[in-house]
């Protein structure tokens, strides 16, 4: 290397790491990622417990990449790093055909949690045998979009395949009780590809979809009939990208929500945690202006949901036991009951045992994605 | 503290080159010993005592074992020299060693005695080494004695080579400590260097890494013999990339501050041997053997006997060097063996095979050596092994072709980065460009931008950065 260029070259090096020093002390610090959908990391104080501990500079280090100056840029870089090498997935997340992006959940369905799930819905459904006959109880576990689309998923992949956890599941629940969602989405897609059964962008069911295994489970167990041609579609939006695009920080082809209401509409409020926070919409736009565009259906979870129907004599009282996968489905139901309750497991602090005795429910489902509830942690509260 | 890491990039480093170039040339060992401390002292607060310890002990070692000499008391030079080694060896033996020995006997003596679990103090391994082989040549009179603590605590200490090596010798460094020229020069072939082992670690061994850990959670029941040697190929381009890395990244960060140390690594996959392997692999750890174990221990002066029991005692030693833990010393013995079968068995006879069985013998028992170094449970590792040999009834399923073609690009970068193609291309462009004015700074500019972006896109979105030659 000749003299100049030597200088050129360190130069450019020491601009890099100065730069990028600098840009990163001088610029205010963020709360937190709009993207990530998660609070940053702040500079730690420094105190001397926190230095001898070595527990300073963990913190420490996490603030400097959560901070770190165009944040969103650099993920976008390194995922279109990998896109470029030909990678066909990257944290766990497909890059399918069609632009869907369908996570893998390697370890999900093999760690010990989701084995004991299987028992513990089995044990809430035996108990409940001696209150309800099978034709009042539902299990719906929604198989998610890496087995419904695996047809979209890259050439040879082979990720786990969640038939043999949902035959588990439903070979752990009493007759009868069992909702088999992953054929009714499965005959679907087969039917028609063309039909989006999952955002390619998030992690949720589609509307169409939860309609889709709400007729099925209400057609099973004689509560009604439910036709498309009974709701009018409204798309809500064009511009939602979900969790999974965040999560690989890329732009990518943009999902919608649609909205199905009924062409007879009935009249309901909803009751939000016991308390007196009265709704009177399933929907709330204002979630359409933010990134958690999902929490558009019930401004997303909540401990307990009761939507009542005041002019409804069915004599039929639900409880749904779920996850968000039932923001979309439970509004199919209200129709044919007098009160639809959802209870998220997650959130909801009293005893559910007692909650299901002072109500009296005519009607359980319990609703969640298949991934999920085998990562699910408070599916032992049920049994509380 | 890691040098692939944000910390090390936009907090150390800069700060670093700020107080090492704005101070007195007389000062400058002063400001690497207090930086490397801090270097240190940041991931381990408590175990920088026992570093400081080991620094004092072997530098007070050192100007004994030279006073005695100078007065002609030999004996007394000798006793400083074994009391002196004596003291590292056992601080190493204790904090890295001392579990595996009262494990050991638990199992043995079917006992209960309760374990100590220290954690590792980081680089313990490299720098007990250094602080030897200072003191050895000390008395072997190779090394002249270091009267400043100060620059003996710096070559210690000294944050480059801290932790992962290489394992430098006071006597090649010795000069440089005294009086050594920074310049513009030094500083660019550091730049270049430390970029090229900063890419390596970075973009290339943590993907490898990636790999391998998907594949080594398999089960190894069903797991197809091409994915498991998948999974053992993607890890021995980890390790190599990672450790050959951090070596690029210390000799870099050695030419901005001066210094320059040896080759630590000369592309070991090209090998035609196991022995060849290890003339290429670890440079620094195997000349270290060499000089203060095997040639003491008589080396091959002895007859058949005498090399088959020097080598096997370099060996053992080495795979416990690498961890405490039988899997290491297994491995270790393995090359021990393997090293004395091509020295007395079939050495010859492979020398006469076409270059390509050599080079696939040599890829051979490096990768069962590789497996050998990553199990240390044993019962995991026989099923992998098994696997490996058809265990899992299946040549190769949907899966293993899906792992290679969507790791197609890397595996031949992979490949490719290890061999001496790359450099030989680089050189070849540069040395026609010669006369360009233009042309070689854009090009060795572009490089380090390149590498720069991308290797810190990885680190900001990645919080898998493991570091693998990190415990030793």
């Amino acid at each position: 290397m000749k003299k100049h260029q030597s200088v050129y070259l360190n130069t450019i090096f020491l601009l890099l790491i100065f730069g990028f020093a600098a840009a990163n002390i001088l610029r205010p610090q963020k709360e937190r990622s709009e993207t990530e959908n998660r609070t940053l990391v702040k500079r730690p104080a420094l105190t001397w417990d926190s230095l001898i501990s070595g527990e300073f500079a963990k913190e420490y280090e996490s603030y400097l990449s959560d901070q770190f100056i165009l944040r969103d840029q650099w993920i976008t870089l390194r995922t279109g790093i990998e896109r470029a090498c030909m990678k066909q997935e990257l944290n766990d997340v497909y890059f399918a055909s069609d632009d869907y992006l369908i996570e893998k959940h390697t370890g999900t369905f093999t760690q010990e949690n989701a084995q004991a799930n299987i028992t513990r819905l089995g044990a809430f459904f035996q108990n409940l045998e001696a209150s309800y006959s099978p034709e009042h109880l539902g299990c719906i576990i929604v198989p998610n979009a890496v087995k419904v689309l695996s047809e979209k998923l890259p050439a040879f992949a082979d990720p786990y395949d969640e038939k043999l956890y949902l035959d588990q599941l439903a070979a752990a629940l009493p007759e009868g009780v069992w909702i088999d969602a992953l054929d009714v989405l499965a005959r679907s897609h087969e039917a028609d590809g063309s039909r989006q059964l999952y955002y390619r962008t998030d992690h949720h069911w589609t509307t169409e979809a939860a309609f889709e295994v709400c007729a099925a489970w209400l057609r099973e167990k004689g509560i009604g009939n439910l036709e498309a041609d009974q709701f009018h579609v409204t798309t809500v939006t064009d511009f939602f990208e979900g969790t999974i695009a965040s999560k690989l920080g890329i732009a990518h082809r943009a999902d919608s929500i649609q909205r199905w209401d009924p062409v007879i509409p009935y009249d309901y409020y909803l009751v939000y945690n016991q308390s007196d926070e009265i709704r009177n919409s399933m929907y709330q736009e204002s979630y359409l202006d933010t990134k958690d565009k999902y929490a558009y259906f019930y401004g997303g979870n909540n401990g307990l949901i009761e939507t009542k129907m005041p002019d409804s004599r069915t004599g039929r009282k639900l409880l749904i036991i779920k996850d968000s996968y039932a923001h979309c489905f439970a509004p199919f139901a209200c129709g044919l009951f007098d009160e639809v309750d959802l209870l998220d497991p997650r959130y909801y602090n009293a005893s559910i045992r007692e909650l299901m005795a002072s109500k009296s429910y005519t009607d359980v489902l319990v609703l969640f994605n298949a991934a999920g509830f085998a990562e699910e942690t408070a599916i032992a509260r049920l049994l509380s | 503290m890691v040098f692939s890491s944000l910390l090390f990039l936009f907090r150390f480093l800069p700060l670093v080159l700020i107080l090492y170039f704005a101070a007195p040339r007389r000062l400058r060992n002063l400001v690497l010993l207090l930086v490397s401390l801090v270097f240190y002292a940041w991931g381990e607060p408590v175990y920088v005592i026992l570093m400081i310890v080991s620094i004092l002990i072997s530098w007070t070692g050192g100007l004994m074992v030279d006073r005695y000499l100078c007065q002609g008391r030999s004996k007394a030079a000798k006793i400083s020299l074994a009391v002196s080694v004596a003291a590292g060896l056992s601080l190493l033996g204790f904090f890295k060693y001392a579990d595996f020995v009262l494990r050991t006997v638990n199992q043995l003596a079917h006992s209960d005695i309760p374990l100590l679990s220290l954690s590792l103090p980081i680089g313990i391994s490299f720098y007990t080494f250094q602080t030897i082989s200072y003191i050895i040549d000390v008395y072997r009179g190779s090394a002249s004695v270091q009267k400043n603590i100060i620059s003996y605590g710096a070559y210690v200490t000294m944050f480059p080579q801290l932790i992962a090596g290489p394992i430098v010798q006071y006597k090649t460094i010795d000069r440089q400590l005294r009086s050594r020229r920074e310049s513009a020069d030094e500083f660019a072939l550091g730049v270049m260097r430390f970029m090229c082992g900063f890419g390596k670690k970075v973009l290339l061994a943590n993907n490898a890494g990636l790999l391998w850990d998907q594949i080594r959670v398999m089960d190894p029941g069903t797991l197809p013999v091409l994915t498991a040697w998948i999974g053992i190929a993607a890890y021995t381009f980890q390790i190599y990339f990672d450790f050959s890395g951090y070596s690029d990244m210390a000799i870099g960060l050695g030419h901005m501050f001066g210094f320059r140390f040896l080759e630590n690594f000369d592309h070991p996959y090209q090998s035609k041997s196991a022995t060849e392997f290890w003339r290429r692999w670890h440079i620094s750890l195997g000349t270290w053997f060499r000089e203060y174990v095997y040639i003491p221990l008589g080396g091959s002066r002895n007859g058949t006997a005498g090399l088959i029991r020097s080598t096997m005692a370099v060996w053992l030693l080495t795979g416990i060097w690498h961890g405490a833990d039988w899997n290491f010393i297994v491995w270790g013995l393995y090359y021990g063996v393997l090293l004395l079968l091509e020295k007395l068995v079939y050495g010859k006879a492979l020398k006469k095979l076409p270059g390509v069985v050599q080079h696939i013998y040599s890829m051979f028992v490096v990768m069962i050596g590789w497996f050998i170094f990553s199990f240390n449970e044993i019962s995991g590792g026989m099923g992998y092994l098994g696997a490996m040999f058809g265990g899992g009834r299946k040549l190769f399923d949907s899966g293993s072709i899906y792992q290679l073609y969507s790791n197609a690009v890397m595996l031949a970068v992979l490949i490719l980065g290890s061999t001496t193609l790359p450099a030989a291309l680089a050189g070849k462009v540069l040395s026609r460009l010669e006369d360009a004015k233009v042309i070689p700074i854009i090009l060795r500019g572009a490089f380090v931008v390149t590498v720069f972006l991308a290797g810190t896109a990885y680190l900001v979105s990645a919080s898998y950065n493991p570091f693998l030659y990190f415990r030793f």
